[in-house]
């Protein structure tokens, strides 16, 4: 599984390729890289398959994708994955799915990471009362019952992508916020920003230069596990009638239409819903191997200590 | 003790301000056409005017949302503007439901994914791990409303419309009870269950190496005490904390189970409420729902103390 580096090799070795060689050694995280890889291919390649199958993303064909009695076509020769509701092609629905999925789990992840780490680095390294007032915001966020308010906002304002993005990156920050303030808290205190304050480096020079590499690996982490969680989010909305807007296809509005055809078209459930399992997992996989990469101890421990157990076991 | 219930209390307060008011601008003014769902689509200007009269909606913003705050403060939430009943009791009536839901769905989660945690953390690396995390993985990975419909799907797929008729939305709660609840319980557990699995694995294999777990071992105590009195203890109490967290969302994915399974309960109707943009019903349950999250969060704060004597609460 983990590969602790021979000893012959002395060169030195950033933490980064360390991590990096870890994962890289972790097969579940590899594989999951690679499903990632080929749904990511499978978004961007929803054009390809548009002009393959000569179905477009909204172009309805009843004649073809609805049987006699007006239920949707199982898979064929001409509908790969079969047909919608109204004779709609579930492949290249669930393809132009894949690129808002993607894109909102990314993107909200990115924005909620950009102000998860100012607001937190600002809130930890100040202290006082800017600290007691940003610390305060993030539990008011953090308490908030999000998935309602985030269906009233929809509503409110029109339901669309950038909407959606911010909306789920709103109730992202807090949690990555949070988490940095805790680091930036313990980083604060230690020598070596003492040192930099010392030989007279001014305050942003410190945030900037001491604490945010320190910061880098927890930030990657909580980032990687932020991203299924977008995604879910995302598609929760989108199932609600509250998350893209219902002319696009997305995974849960398609899950959401599929609800009532679920006995008589079951690919019409199974292509989104796999789809989304698929992803998230994936994701989830990912981030756990990434955090085992930065942070080895947590695996040692348990086998350490599961051995120490054995070892007492059979001297009883 | 008393001091700090009064200062959660207070901040509990100030979370419920800030999320009224948030969502009073949020649906009064911005979406703001409400004479329009009352009055239906053929109301003269000049009815749609009165309209807006009668609710007090010509007056300017902050005398309305004073009026708000002060009705708010008497524990009234208004009335609805599609049926004119008050929101207080229409949010009754639905309240039932939801909390069957949610107690039963908590009941074999936190049961569930504590028992499933304490298993694998006194067999770290075992088969039943492995196979734990992997369920923890696939129930951290799936949406609510996934979950909820592939358990339709596979139970019912099969059996014709036996699986329709007891998800149909409208019966009361009573009829066919146990049927109609032991999957949307099912739903609802599964997905909390796996993140409670792992927090109590974590927090197991932490207290099992402390020193007492190995004064307990040699006094000779039986494994099955050490593990279940003395260790469990101690792994409870960063899993009550996300108990309190979870609330939120558990609240949330009670929206998506009542969808998916037809049930009439306080999700089902904010969804409906929002689709028609009755405004003081939204109002109404978003603040609820936050009353539920911040009391829960106290009650879990007062039960930190008693798992854990070296927290005092002040």
């Amino acid at each position: 599984m983990d590969t602790s580096p021979p000893a012959r090799e002395i060169q030195g070795r950033s933490p980064w390729t360390l991590a990096f060689a870890r994962l890289r050694a972790d097969r579940l995280a590899m594989i999951s890289l690679g499903v990632i890889v080929l749904v990511t291919l499978f978004a961007l390649t929803a054009p390809l398959w548009a002009a393959w199958t000569g179905h477009t993303h909204h172009s309805a064909h009843p004649r073809t994708g609805l049987d006699e009695s007006g239920l949707p076509a199982g898979p064929s020769g001409e509908f790969w994955l079969g047909a919608d509701s109204i004779g709609r092609d579930v492949l290249v629905r669930a393809a132009y799915g894949a690129r808002i999925s993607l894109l909102v789990g990314l993107a909200a992840t990115a924005l909620a990471t950009l102000f998860g780490v100012v607001i937190g680095v600002l809130s930890g390294f100040l202290g006082g009362w800017a600290d007691a007032v940003l610390a305060r915001g993030m539990d008011v966020v953090l308490s908030f019952p999000y998935l309602l308010v985030a269906i009233v906002v929809a509503v409110t304002f029109g339901a669309s992508v950038p909407l959606t993005i911010v909306v789920i990156a709103f109730f992202m920050f807090a949690a990555m916020a949070r988490v940095v303030r805790g680091q930036v808290l313990s980083i604060k205190e230690k020598e070596y920003i003492e040192a930099a304050r010392a030989l007279g480096a001014s305050t942003p020079r410190i945030m900037l230069v001491e604490v945010l590499p320190n910061l880098v690996a927890p930030v990657t982490v909580l980032a990687s596990l932020l991203v299924p969680q977008a995604i879910t989010f995302e598609a929760t909305l989108s199932f609600l009638g509250a998350g893209v807007d219902p002319s696009t296809p997305s995974w849960g509005s398609m899950l959401n239409e599929a609800q009532e055809y679920y006995q008589a078209a079951w690919w019409y459930l199974c292509v989104p819903a796999g789809l989304l399992l698929a992803t998230t997992f994936a994701f989830n996989i990912l981030g756990d191997g990434i955090r085992d990469a930065f942070d080895p101890r947590t695996e040692r421990l348990v086998r350490g200590r599961a051995r120490r157990r054995r070892g007492k076991a059979a001297k009883r | 003790m008393i001091r700090f219930v009064v200062r959660r209390l207070a901040f509990g307060v100030v979370v419920l301000w800030v999320v009224s008011t948030a969502v009073f601008f949020l649906v009064f003014v911005a979406a703001g056409k409400p004479e329009r769902v009352i009055g239906g689509p053929r109301a003269t200007t000049e009815t749609l005017r009165l309209i807006r009269r009668n609710l007090g909606l010509d007056e300017p913003l902050i005398v309305q949302y004073a009026r708000f705050l002060g009705r708010l403060l008497q524990g009234d939430l208004g009335q609805s503007y599609i049926n004119g009943a008050p929101v207080a009791s229409m949010i009754g009536g639905r309240l039932q439901t939801t909390v069957v839901l949610v107690l039963g769905a908590s009941v074999l989660w936190f049961a569930g994914g504590v028992l499933t945690g304490v298993l694998s953390a006194t067999r770290a690396r075992s088969f039943f791990d492995r196979l734990a995390t992997l369920f923890v993985l696939a129930g951290l990975s799936m949406p609510a409303f996934v979950v909820a419909l592939l358990m339709l799907y596979v139970l019912f797929s099969k059996a014709g419309d036996a699986g329709i008729h007891l998800f149909e939305p409208g019966p009361p709660l009573q009829e066919n009870f146990w049927k109609r609840m032991t999957l949307p319980w099912l739903a609802l557990a599964f997905l909390l269950m796996a993140g409670y699995t792992r927090l109590t694995r974590g927090a197991m294999l932490d207290v099992l190496g402390e020193d007492y777990i190995r004064t307990a071992r040699s006094k000779g105590l039986p494994e099955r005490r050490v593990v279940y009195r003395h260790a469990l203890r101690a792994a409870l109490t960063p899993v009550v904390t996300q108990f309190g967290v979870d609330v939120g969302v558990l609240i949330g994915s009670t929206i998506v189970t009542e969808k998916v399974f037809g049930l009439q309960g306080v999700g089902q109707l904010v969804v409906q409420s929002i689709t028609v943009g009755d405004a003081p019903v939204i109002l109404g349950v978003v603040l609820a729902v936050a009353l539920c999250v911040v009391v829960a969060n106290l009650l879990v704060d007062i039960a930190y103390s008693y798992l854990d004597p070296r927290v005092r609460l002040s």
